[in-house]
């Protein structure tokens, strides 16, 4: 280790004395980088991996949040707003927004970019853009390559360059070449697709990726965003081709804002959340349900992920099983009795509720509009927790499931015994066992998170089993589920294999098994640590190399 | 529930309407000036969901009128462009993923099996929306493809896949655009646009191509460096961006200047989210009306467009069904098996799709054309479901074709029984019509096309 840091503290004296100062907060000058702290650099480690499989060589297209991330950077954060609203929504697949077998250039999508690009060509040019006394064709040229650079993540290639000069030619003033620049930039591919195809006339197979596909794969994975002035440099030096390098980077830039937020958006695609408010709720059946309750719970499982994304505290058990400590005032009366009032405000109490499952916004989330939806909580921790896949049901039974429909106002029962039914059919209950049982462990929390022993004046059971997993047995409550969950092999394993959809940006391969066999391995060596899985996978050698089919 | 739901009763509807719900005069005016195009028809794809009532849905033998279609066959006009065609079964492959629901949603237009992916089962292949706008140059000025739909539900999507059927590949599923207003911005806003002095249009469409042409030389180059599966995608690119420019470039001043008054009978409904399924009935009218002005306005090659989402939920309280339980799709189309009220119910949530139906044909019958067609005659309008029945069966998928496709369609005003048929030969018969010679569809290259729809290939 104290040879790394001596590398790096060495290679950040000498990027900080090759650049200059930045002049304009949004203009993509090259700055002097920021001289960090890396942290103790504890998880800077390469395991001993043995997968040498290598995935295709392929170009993906930057997600919508990347996108406006690159936006944010080169004109600043109205400009990302005025793009956000300009821009047709795209598919969340199973929670993450990245995922390139959804992401096509289309006619809408194509016509939307270009109305980006015109837009804020039009009403984000920036200020101040060249120096006193600067000669008008040399102050264009260097705001279109600097500009050009910032949002491709790279130097511009010569057909771009040419380019962006013909373009500013045909205009008659600065202000126009300058737009111009900037309409170009913001559709073209360059900005939209990050590559991973390697040198252009590779001369190994597996062939290497470039110093800025390493760094702008590093920069995507850990910022949504490109490259910043300090990854920028260290590719620059040709040091990403070193994994300790690349690690030192993500471990860096895992601290920033975006980071945090990387992380935070990791986790909850792993649990399958979008916004809370989003979830229909039946006025009838949950009155207390409002905007400023949707927004507190929001908040709270915000400030949770947020607090077990990064560090050694923050491990998949402690997501598991720690305890909620922010508690926003509008759900108090959520909380009800579970809440203690102490000298230092409201503590919740650990009886009932462990972890992230425990916490309202999930419970609510993961629900169904009128009542606590048991089945849809089973088979989203069987799917997404566990990476079961459910058979679908065969033909002649899926008719005879389409006519047992059950009544979600009847209050003659609870909902779980409305749902039992599922298991008196013989042929149903082969597979709803699976994942009815699970949900029916969390029918001690209602469809908004509230603690309940009573539902329609009858005693709620709250008996659940897990089964087909490796921490087979019976449990009550959320409470007892997220302790089971928290010690399970399969459920860590499950969250490599969503980590690397997440991280890749697609569905894992059967090629790609090995390479996830490694980060599982990896995974399991730091204490199941979230940052963890983020240096592993630029540690991996599958991260730098490519092979052709 | 949400605070920000909105409720829109169609008496609002048709009070704010004004022109373009009641006859779209000016578009007629539109329509006339650009009845000569002989290019391929606009071809519109419509997905409704959990089936139908099948007893209320076909003629009786010997009639050509039901319950649920009535108010498409009782109009002679409408019922002399209609085209019933039963006996369509799906037919799967090999072991599609997911229940009826998703093999439905994503094979009928697809040919193509479901399979498994993600948080749910999607498309196995490219859909024939997709396919037509890859394969079948659209006319001068006007998009190639919209996928559109109303998602404004108070359900929330259990199944990842069934946001939309549209694929641009295996498992590549294509966005469900649902905002109303920006597909109006897209598709009619560069002709509303306050027009510049001729010299700076002039100028200022020679920067936005040198741009554009930009654009499509970088896709090139990085096309060339690409395996085949990769280079799809940035091929699909590519075609955008032609597209777009073409669109651009297209002076057609007698449309444009017509078609620059199309615009939504109501603004300010929120076009999707969960919880605000009270504006779904507004939207689904606002958006018949889209296409309508789209198709008549010549601005799109295929558009498709999707009921809600694949299974949908929607609860119809707008119908104000008198004994209209909590859960359509659980209570109603499941149920669906032969008790009367429950027939009735459903019969009459059936009977709103028609309305909807007869009044985009209605509107395309309202715009003549100068060799004494409408824009009816020279489009085809294809309404199709994912499932034949609620509980889940896939024979006799009820399937409509409206409209003469510039004259392809010889099969009109008659139900065509021909026996049960595999749903690709819809596919193969689209392509033909489209003017792709395909001998099957999806994943049954050699299936024909459809038995009893007579065709005329364009030559």
């Amino acid at each position: 280790m104290c040879s790394v840091r001596a590398h790096r503290q060495a290679l950040l004296l000498v990027a900080a004395l090759a650049f200059g100062a930045c002049e304009h907060p949004h203009m993509p000058k090259v700055v002097a980088p920021p001289v960090v702290d890396a942290g103790t650099a504890d998880a800077v480690v390469t395991p001993s991996f043995t997968c040498a499989q290598a995935p295709a060589p392929r170009v993906r297209r930057l997600s919508q949040r990347e996108y406006l991330n690159v936006v944010e950077d080169l004109l600043g954060t109205q400009a990302r707003q005025r793009a956000a609203t300009l821009l047709p929504a795209e598919p969340n697949i199973a929670g993450f927004d990245n995922q390139d077998d959804a992401l096509r250039v289309g006619s809408l999508m194509q016509g939307a970019f270009a109305v980006v690009a015109e837009t804020l060509s039009r009403e984000a040019l920036p200020n101040a853009v060249c120096e006193l006394g600067e000669a008008r064709q040399a102050c264009v040229d260097r705001f279109a390559m600097a500009f050009a650079h910032r949002a491709f993540g790279r130097a511009p290639t010569a057909a771009e360059r040419a380019a962006l000069t013909t373009l500013s030619d045909q205009a008659d003033d600065t202000p126009t070449a300058l737009r111009l620049v900037i309409e170009y930039v913001l559709q073209a591919p360059g900005t939209l697709y990050s590559t991973e195809l390697g040198h252009v006339t590779p001369t190994l197979d597996p062939s290497l990726l470039t110093d800025n596909e390493l760094a702008n794969q590093i920069a995507l994975l850990t910022t949504a965003a490109r490259p910043d002035e300090t990854l920028t440099t260290v590719a620059s030096l040709g040091l990403l081709a070193l994994p300790e390098h690349r690690q030192m980077q993500v471990e860096r830039l895992l601290q920033t804002p975006r980071g945090r937020a990387q992380a935070q958006r990791l986790i909850l695609g792993w649990l399958d959340m979008d916004d809370v408010a989003t979830a229909p709720k039946n006025g009838d059946a949950f009155a207390a349900y409002s905007a400023e309750v949707a927004t507190a719970m929001q908040a709270e499982i915000d400030a949770f992920v947020r607090a077990h994304s990064f560090g050694p505290d923050a491990t998949l058990q402690a997501l598991f099983t720690d305890t909620s400590q922010h508690i926003p005032a509008a759900l108090f009366s959520i909380y009800g009795d579970e809440l203690q009032m102490t000298e230092h405000g409201s503590v919740l109490s650990p009886v009932f509720r462990r972890g992230v499952l425990s916490l309202p916004a999930w419970l609510t989330y993961h629900a169904a509009d009128q009542h606590s939806g048991p089945i849809e909580r089973g088979l989203l921790v069987r799917r997404q927790l566990l990476c079961q896949q459910v058979p679908s049901p065969p033909p002649d039974l899926a008719v005879q499931i389409a006519a047992q429909t059950i009544d979600a106002t009847d209050k003659a029962r609870t909902t779980r015994q409305k749902y039992e039914q599922h298991r008196s059919e013989p042929r149903c209950a082969g597979c709803h066992t699976a994942f009815d049982a699970i949900g029916f462990g969390l029918e001690d929390m209602d469809g908004l998170g509230r603690h309940r022993t009573t539902e329609n004046e009858l005693p709620v059971d709250a008996q659940g089993m897990l089964l087909d997993t490796d921490v087979d047995g019976a449990f009550v409550g959320v409470a007892q589920l997220s302790e089971k969950l928290a010690h399970s092999r399969a459920v860590s394993d499950c969250f490599v294999q969503q980590f690397f959809r997440f991280a890749a940006g697609r569905p894992a391969t059967d090629a790609d098994q090995c390479v996830i066999a490694d980060l599982q391995q990896a995974f399991e060596q730091h204490g199941n640590r979230i940052d963890s899985l983020f240096l592993a996978f630029v540690g991996h050698a599958s991260f730098e190399r490519r092979v052709r089919p | 529930m949400t605070p920000s739901s909105r409720l829109f009763t169609r008496r609002h509807l048709l009070k704010a309407a004004g022109l373009t719900l009641t006859t779209p005069m000016f578009l007629r005016r539109a329509f006339a000036s650009e009845a000569e195009a002989q290019g391929p028809p606009a071809l519109v794809l419509l997905m409704q969901t959990n089936g139908t009532n099948q007893k209320n849905f076909w003629p009786a033998p010997g009639t050509f009128d039901s319950p649920i279609l009535r108010a498409l066959l009782n109009d002679p006009r409408l019922a002399a462009q209609t085209t019933l065609i039963k006996g369509i079964n799906y037919q799967a492959i090999k072991s599609p993923s997911g229940n009826e629901h998703d093999r439905g949603f994503h094979g009928l237009y697809s040919g193509f099996d479901s399979v498994l992916g993600p948080g749910g089962s999607f498309g196995g292949g490219i859909s024939l929306d997709q396919r037509i706008a890859n394969e079948v140059p659209s006319g001068a000025g006007s998009l190639r493809h919209i996928h559109c739909g109303v998602h404004a539900v108070n359900y929330k999507a259990i199944n990842a896949g069934r946001i939309s059927f549209s694929a641009t590949g295996r498992m590549q599923q294509a966005p469900c655009e649902l905002d109303i207003y920006r597909l109006y911005e897209t598709v009619f806003g560069a002709s509303k646009a306050a027009p510049p002095d001729p010299e700076s249009a002039k100028r200022r469409l020679a920067q936005k191509r040198s741009i554009l042409d930009s654009v499509a030389d970088d896709l090139r180059l990085l096309e060339n460096r690409l395996g085949p599966q990769e280079r799809a995608k940035v091929q699909l690119h590519a075609t955008a961006v032609r597209d777009f420019e073409r669109r651009l470039t297209s002076a057609l001043p007698p449309r444009a200047a017509a078609c620059a008054k199309a615009q939504p009978a109501q603004r300010g409904v929120p076009s999707f989210g969960q919880g605000n399924e009270a504006n779904a009935e507004i939207l689904c009218r606002l958006f018949i009306e889209f296409i309508a002005n789209t198709v008549a306005c010549n601005m799109v090659g295929v558009l498709s467009f999707q009921f809600g989402r694949g299974g949908e939920h929607f609860h119809y309280d707008w119908l104000k069904i008198p004994g209209m339980p909590s859960d359509a799709h659980d209570f109603v189309a499941h149920q669906d098996q032969g008790d009367p009220e429950i027939e009735r119910i459903n019969t009459e949530i059936k009977k709103w799709y028609t309305s909807l139906i007869a009044d985009l044909g209605e509107r395309l019958l309202a715009f003549p054309s100068t060799d004494g067609r409408t824009a009816l005659d020279n489009s085809l309008i294809v309404w199709g479901n994912e499932l034949a029945t609620g509980p889940h069966g896939m024979s006799d998928i009820p399937v409509v074709m409206l409209g003469g496709a510039r004259g392809r369609m010889k099969t009109r005003g008659q139900l065509i029984d021909a026996g049960p048929q595999p749903h690709h030969r819809l596919g193969c018969t689209l392509l033909n019509i489209m003017g792709v010679r395909a001998a099957g569809f999806g994943g049954l290259a050699m299936c024909g096309p459809l038995q009893g729809v007579q065709i005329q290939e364009p030559n």
